[in-house]
């Protein structure tokens, strides 16, 4: 406790102690390092923001992979199954409830110019299969090995006893070549047996085992089952096909072109915009550069767009519209002023001989410090005609496409502050004086797209886009050029007519 | 100014709020205001003016880097003394710290009347504190001045508590003895 008064005196002495410091040689001193912490910050800042939005974008992504329609399911064993025919079906009822096995046989368009004849017993076991007074054997499956009871079943019904398995075989109109002519065309033969045990078996006729068979002349338009008499295809009636939709999805490349090659874009984008200002290597002009790099700050730019797209079948597209941008960014004139005043007040104290003070009255300077502070948003705003060719390709419902392209600048409107060269803020209004131009000319434009079908032909967008302005905003009052380059993201919404 | 201008006083909080923006008027600022406390600081810790010049450039550097972090749950000058201090051990400790044991003898450790001291400028004590040797100053101000506890000053200097509490007294004596020898030179 002794020193307990010591330790208290020299704490208060020596907190409330206020050391001299030269400000302006430690400002001189850590100036740069601070510059440089200032940068980093910005940078930090700025990977933020893309970060940001390339979270946003795999976000995007994602929840499009994650929700579009599952595709299409041509060789799968669970598929929906294709309608049936009746008449061409001679399975007794009670087998087809029991029905366990089902081949698929798929034949491609190019194959409709040949018969489906892989082999000459191939031939005569669908000649038999279709001829009424028979009972429709097991398809013959030259791609896999017929398992032990096919091959039973087959040699009884060649040697025309034993038991034969109850066989559904479905035909579709693609194949007897009454119906339109289809891309795909699927063959269903089921197979059941009571109490037999048969595996599904899925199989496409190769191309190779395909082998022309010339038509009869007695009997056109039959080449692909020449056992089929012509009375009996007359008998014959088809049911309507109901397939489902994503079996009947154009290939990749026809959904949208197959409709009017005209469409129209509305898009609207956010984007970070780079600024480039430069100027002549002099001390004034390096000076005002300086300091407008350290008062302004780029925030965001956003555009709105409306584009009237042609279409062509090879995927090419041309575009032209109406383009609006507008460039924001921050201006903060900071000054800081020192003010003295003088007011009435004791400058000094008189001591007498016998201990009397006596007060000298006079003007005392006071120091006030002030510091202004002002904060302006510039803007940029920009019409432009956009002129671009595009390329897109589609699969199902999604689109990736690239458009390029020029905008021709119709309009330049800047408002705003910035900083002049007697360093005062002026304002920049391209209409009161020349400090900026009223027209940018032109710019290129970018951009990488994706789109989503929504609903039949509107299409959701997303582009991610860079814009380009090579030419300078500045106008003949301003020694310094300022450019811009935006880079950003759009999303919009595309309605095929 | 030619227009008319928005005129305020720039609040602590404000000043905070534009440095961790990055605006280098308001850095500049905040030199100007919390420099001459923080040299106060690094005076108290340095061996000389010079080491304390750079241990203060060292500190606002650190200052502008963290502010960012910067909680307004406490004072913000007790948050830049905290740095500035941690930067004067860092500094002592990459100077080789050094912890010399005085041969000096005290014969009277009975503390004098502290109000002797204030016939002595306060810079004078600083530099008295300055004289000190390593160990003892920086366990002299961490303990008297800025108020850590014996164990934290352990902590924070890797040594024992009862080294703390020892090197503690004899910074006292050994400063109360220069204090007393700078005021018997001054009366004479």
């Amino acid at each position: 406790m002794k020193w307990h008064k010591f330790d208290k005196t020299l704490q208060k002495e020596l907190l409330a102690h206020q050391s001299e410091v030269d400000i302006n040689a430690i400002w001189a001193a850590i100036e740069p390092e601070v510059d440089t912490i200032n940068t980093r910050q910005q940078h930090r800042r700025r990977g933020i923001i893309w970060w940001g939005m390339l979270a946003g974008l795999l976000l995007l992504g994602s929840t499009w992979f994650l929700l579009r329609p599952s595709a299409t399911p041509t060789e799968s064993a669970t598929a929906p199954p294709v309608a049936t025919n009746e008449k061409a079906t001679t399975t007794p009822s009670t087998s087809e409830s029991k029905a366990t096995a089902a081949t698929t046989l798929s034949i491609g368009p190019e194959q409709k110019s040949t018969t489906t004849t892989a082999a000459p017993e191939a031939t005569a076991e669908r000649q038999a299969s279709t001829d009424p007074k028979m009972p429709n054997p097991a398809p013959k499956i030259p791609t896999a090995a017929p398992t032990r009871e096919q091959k039973q079943g087959a040699a009884a019904q060649r040697s025309g006893h034993g038991e034969i398995p109850p066989v559904r075989t479905t035909v579709t109109p693609e194949v007897l070549g009454t119906a339109d002519a289809a891309q795909k065309t699927p063959v269903m033969a089921e197979r059941a047996a009571e109490g037999q045990e048969s595996l599904p078996v899925e199989v496409a006729e190769p191309l190779s085992m395909v082998r022309p068979v010339e038509p009869k002349a007695s009997e056109p338009g039959l080449s692909a089952f020449p056992g089929i008499a012509a009375k009996d295809l007359n008998s014959l009636s088809f049911p309507q096909l109901e397939l489902p939709s994503n079996e009947l999805r154009p290939l990749p490349g026809l959904s949208s072109r197959d409709g009017s090659p005209y469409s129209l874009d509305i898009h609207l984008g956010i984007a970070f915009p780079f600024r480039d200002l430069s100027g002549p290597n002099d001390t004034a002009t390096t000076s005002i550069l300086e300091q407008r790099e350290q008062t302004e700050s780029p925030l965001e730019a956003i555009q709105l767009g409306i584009l009237l797209n042609r279409q062509f079948k090879s995927g090419f597209e041309i575009s032209a519209g109406l383009h609006f941008t507008r460039i924001t960014e921050r201006f903060d004139y900071n000054t800081t002023l020192t003010q003295v005043d003088s007011i009435e007040g004791i400058v000094a104290y008189h001591i007498q001989l016998n201990g009397d003070t006596i007060p000298e009255f006079g003007q005392v300077a006071v120091t006030t410090e002030t510091m202004i502070r002002k904060k302006f948003f510039n803007r940029y705003q920009l019409i432009d005609i956009p002129i671009m060719l595009g390329y897109r390709l589609e699969a199902n419902n999604f689109t990736l496409g690239l458009r390029a392209g020029v905008m021709a600048n119709v309009a330049l409107f800047t408002r705003g502050r910035i900083l002049g060269d007697d360093g005062l803020d002026v304002n920049i209004k391209n209409s009161e004086n020349d400090l900026f131009k009223s027209n940018v000319t032109f710019s290129y434009y970018v951009s990488f797209m994706t789109a989503y079908e929504i609903a039949p032909g509107i299409q959701l967008q997303f582009a991610p886009y860079a814009h380009f302005y090579p030419r300078s905003f500045t106008g003949s009052a301003n020694p310094l050029s300022q450019k811009y380059t935006l880079v950003g993201l759009n999303a919009g919404i595309r309605y095929q007519f | 100014m030619q227009n008319k201008q928005i005129i305020k006083l720039v609040s602590e909080k404000q000043l905070i709020h534009d440095c961790q923006k990055g605006l280098k008027q308001s850095q500049f600022l905040l030199v100007k205001r919390y420099s001459a406390m923080l040299m106060t600081v690094c005076r108290r810790y340095a061996r000389d003016e010079a080491m304390a010049k750079d241990v203060l450039q060292e500190a606002l550097i650190r200052i502008f880097k963290n502010i960012g972090r910067y909680q307004p749950t406490g004072s913000f000058e007790a948050w830049m003394r905290r740095i500035a201090v941690r930067c004067a051990l860092q500094w002592l400790e990459k100077s080789h710290f050094r912890r010399e044991q005085t041969t000096e003898n005290f014969d009277d450790d009975r503390p004098i009347d502290p109000a002797v001291y204030q016939q002595l400028a306060t810079e004078n004590i600083i530099k008295l504190v300055q004289e000190l040797p390593d160990g003892f100053r920086t366990v002299f101000n961490l303990n008297i001045i800025e108020g850590y506890s014996h164990k934290e000053i352990a902590e924070l200097l890797n040594i024992t508590e009862s080294s703390s509490r020892s090197q503690l007294l004899r910074a006292r004596r050994l400063l109360q003895k220069k204090l007393t020898d700078s005021l018997k030179v001054r009366s004479l």
